[in-house]
């Protein structure tokens, strides 16, 4: 599956709050915070890459799209930055 | 905490819940005590790092990807966490009647509790507490 999108890094949980419909969020791990945004988002990419991960769970949850072991993809990409994420290859590139 | 590994390798769940729980009371104890010392503050740090990721990441989740496999009929571990957690009744009407099958997803039903736990603070296993209880205490030399 392949889908398009603005990115929102998170950071810190106070960044849920920024997001906007559709982005593709880029975080290290989620928390429960996420679960008054989730709806907005249209995927996740997570640093980290455990199965069991919070921000795993949370995908599978609400049927988001997932790259789970991103490591270094909030340094890489930055807000409002256009990327396609395809998760049967597991890749992210930048439009 | 090593009784925590021990009732993962029985699968003993009920026990393992006790165990969670255990661990969850003395971890908000610690952060709630205002003398707590700087040696408990570490205590508390160890449990919430064990409670909140070594548990659940590593060994919780080396334990389900050790065990689905051996699920009949076959089912690959991101097909069962999937089936768990969207509820897909296709799948789980597969299993309805298999008793591993429900152990495991009972087992796997108490992991994603501790992941999503949120304290009365509001934020996840109380990690806003811990940060300002954790920064009261540290030494002026730590490194």
């Amino acid at each position: 599956m392949k889908i398009s999108g603005r990115v929102r890094i998170i950071n810190y949980p106070g960044d849920y709050a920024r997001i906007q419909d559709q982005e593709i969020i880029i975080v290290r791990n989620t928390n429960p915070d996420i679960v008054l945004y989730v709806n907005k988002i249209s995927a996740i990419v997570a640093e980290v890459g455990s199965p069991l991960a919070h921000a795993a769970i949370i995908a599978r949850e609400y049927r988001k799209p997932l790259i789970l072991g991103a490591a270094g993809a909030r340094r890489k990409f930055k807000n409002g930055q256009i990327i396609t994420i395809d998760t049967a290859r597991k890749t992210i590139c930048s439009a | 905490m090593q009784r925590l590994i021990k009732y993962t390798y029985l699968l003993d769940n009920n026990r393992l819940a006790a165990e969670i729980e255990k661990w969850w009371r003395l971890y908000q104890r610690l952060i709630a005590d205002k003398s707590c010392s700087w040696a408990q503050a570490n205590e508390a740090r160890a449990i919430l790092y064990f409670l909140g990721y070594i548990f659940p990441e590593i060994v919780a989740c080396g334990s389900l990807a050790r065990r689905v496999p051996l699920l009949r009929p076959k089912i690959s571990l991101d097909d069962f966490l999937s089936a768990v957690d969207s509820r897909e009744q296709k799948i789980l009407r597969l299993y309805e009647h298999n008793q591993k099958f429900k152990q495991l997803e009972r087992f796997y039903l108490l992991v994603k509790a501790l992941k999503n736990r949120v304290a009365a603070d509001g934020s996840y296993l109380a990690e806003e507490t811990f940060n300002k209880f954790y920064a009261r205490r540290k030494p002026k030399n730590y490194f």
